[in-house]
């Protein structure tokens, strides 16, 4: 599979045309191997394809135009059902686009689709959908990762060149991580999140899932961008992601990263990092070294609360968000209801999943009066401790470095497993405990990268492990080059897993 | 954080959803253990900080609000259960 720059070239040259590529990818589409498809609409899949060929044909030549991509079925589409992977929106169609779908259709984006997800964004596994389970190409008994590992697995398959992808507590990275792709949060507030259907509003943000760490640039370019439709939209200067890392002179250099420091943060590496992504992660580093990077060790010392801050706001964030699922303008009415009161209860029970009732439990009883103060408001105050941690760090450091989960993708039906000298607190899902790495960077809206930097062993197949880059604020330009370098110098991003 | 059922139904009641009993004893075990885990933001030491609301720490602004006609209001509508003489019907609510 080309990448998304060598494939515009083939298009220009006419080596393959838009609509012969379509087709192909089509078919395995609809084939949907691993439940990673929410929606099809054949008929303006291949209009906006004859549309990019006459533009292609007119000698247009903008960098997406014409390369199939999906976009993860929380983003509201005119033209495709966007459920969110949930009963309560089986049959919603949005009357308008969100601000990325409509971005990169006028960048001449061909979408082939919706892409599975955990229900309303909520889980890291991609088995909370209600439409059924999500499979990873690289071991169809292994979970993608979630929440937007639909996107993930048809990228790493080659069944779509690009996909979107959402990012409140590490669904981008995650899913990358596991399925051997590249996927980048940018910065809160760099991507527009209207017409996302909102999970944690304050968290949420949305960026590409691609093969390589340039791809994510080519794309971002385009999805990044002032919109005056969402209230927390950002109006910085415009940076051509691709410009910066071609710019960047690595050749007849032996040490191009001289000058730059990368921090770990070793404390918790070793008690919650399973052994062979450790493996993985420090090969990672090494390649770093050797192009001549400083590495150091840096302390973020509330990271050990990052996690449970984030389980308290994004709930509480949710429990308001969903409150909107009432039956009433749109979205799923119960039929079993006779009054007001019932039709409300009956309708939110019948169309939410389980995970989806506990998180607006859980926000619920951290908002309500008595708890409001020694939960959210408690959360709300550690939040801006991790955030000056990170803060203090890059003082030290231009990135941080951590891989992007503490395991490999783990079987469907079963938990992660961490590292054994952590012993996970009772009664908690490890799923939520994995999400260690990921979660920091969302609380202080910082732009973080995963990357593919190996493979894992959970002794039954190889999965992959993913590297983490987190930078400063709005440094996505830096965070891309490091990765682009690393990927220069590596393979991890060019390999493909078998029969898709 | 031991949840008792009683709490749980408090809980349901305010987040509209109804659940059974089977549910309501796992949702006791669940939300308390959880509950639990959160608890120990509590040993955190936050005295004269601030709670963080906006990740960069900066304020909205707010826009005015501008009527524009780009969404056909009839696409809205069609996504309503019931919608009838440009109302969204819902059951009886008085006698």
């Amino acid at each position: 599979m080309l990448s998304i720059r060598l494939l515009r070239k083939s298009l220009d040259s006419k080596k393959i045309g838009v609509n012969e590529l379509v087709q192909e990818l089509m078919g395995k589409f609809k084939e949907n191997k691993f439940g990673a498809v929410l929606g099809v609409n054949e008929e303006e899949t291949f209009l906006q394809a004859r549309k990019a060929q006459e533009q292609i044909d007119s000698g247009e030549t903008k960098p997406l135009l014409g390369i199939p991509c999906v976009h993860k079925d929380v983003f509201v589409t005119k033209a495709w059902k966007t459920t969110a992977g949930s009963k309560m929106l089986e049959n919603y169609v949005s009357p308008f686009d969100a601000t990325v779908v409509k971005k990169l259709a006028s960048a001449g984006a061909v979408c082939l689709g919706k892409s599975s997800c955990d229900e309303f964004a909520m889980g890291s596994a991609n088995q909370n959908c209600a439409y059924g389970v999500c499979r990873n190409p690289w071991d169809n008994n292994a979970v993608p990762g979630g929440s937007s590992g639909g996107s993930a697995a048809l990228v790493a398959a080659g069944h779509a060149y690009f996909a979107s992808g959402t990012d409140t507590g590490g669904s981008i990275r995650q899913p990358a991580a596991m399925c051997g792709v590249s996927g980048i949060k940018p910065t809160y507030g760099l991507v527009s999140r209207w017409g996302i259907v909102s999970y944690a509003s304050s968290l949420d943000q949305a960026g590409p899932i691609t093969r390589s760490a340039f791809d994510c640039g080519l794309v971002l370019n385009e999805m990044a961008g002032y919109d005056a439709r969402d209230s927390t939209s950002q109006n910085v200067e415009k940076v051509d992601y691709c410009r910066v890392m071609e710019d960047f002179q690595i050749e007849g250099k032996s040490k191009p990263l001289e000058g730059f420091v990368f921090g770990i943060p070793r404390e918790y590496l070793s008690a919650y990092v399973s052994v062979d992504v450790l493996k993985a992660f420090e090969d990672a580093v090494f390649v770093y070294k050797s192009l001549g990077a400083k590495v150091v060790d840096v302390s973020l010392p509330h990271a050990v609360h990052s996690v449970a801050a984030y389980y308290v706001i994004a709930p509480a964030e949710a429990s308001s968000n969903l409150a909107r699922f009432d039956g009433v303008r749109f979205g799923l009415r119960s039929k079993k209801a006779s009054s007001l009161e019932e039709m409300y209860e009956e309708t939110r029970s019948e169309g939410f999943g389980d995970e989806v009732k506990r998180r607006i439990l859980v926000g619920t009883f951290v908002l309500s009066h008595g708890y409001f103060d020694a939960y959210y408001l408690q959360a709300s105050r550690v939040r801006n401790l991790v955030f000056d941690d990170f803060r203090n760090a890059f003082k030290k450091c231009n990135f941080l470095l951590c891989p992007s989960s503490p395991t490999v993708a783990w079987d469907i039906g079963s938990s992660p497993i961490f590292g054994s000298s952590y012993s996970p607190p009772e009664g908690v899902p490890n799923e939520y405990l994995a999400d260690l790495f990921t979660v920091g960077a969302s609380l202080a809206g910082l732009p973080a990268i995963s990357i593919p930097c190996g493979f894992g062993s959970n002794e039954k197949s190889s999965r992959p492990v993913g590297l983490q880059i987190i930078g400063p604020h709005f440094k996505e330009s830096h965070i891309l080059n490091v990765a682009n370098i690393f990927q220069a110098n590596t393979d991890w991003h060019n390999l493909r897993p078998e029969n898709n | 954080m031991k949840l008792q059922s009683t709490d749980i139904k408090k809980l349901t009641a305010l987040a509209k959803l109804k659940i059974d009993s089977s549910e309501a004893d796992l949702l006791v075990t669940n939300l308390s253990s959880v509950l639990s885990w959160v608890s120990t933001l509590q040993t955190a030491d936050t005295e004269n900080v601030l709670p963080l609301t906006h990740p960069l720490k900066l304020s909205q602004l707010a826009d005015k609000e501008l009527a524009t006609n780009d969404i056909a209001a009839e696409d809205v509508y069609k996504n309503a259960p019931e919608f009838k003489n440009s109302h969204f019907i819902v059951p009886k609510v008085l006698d």
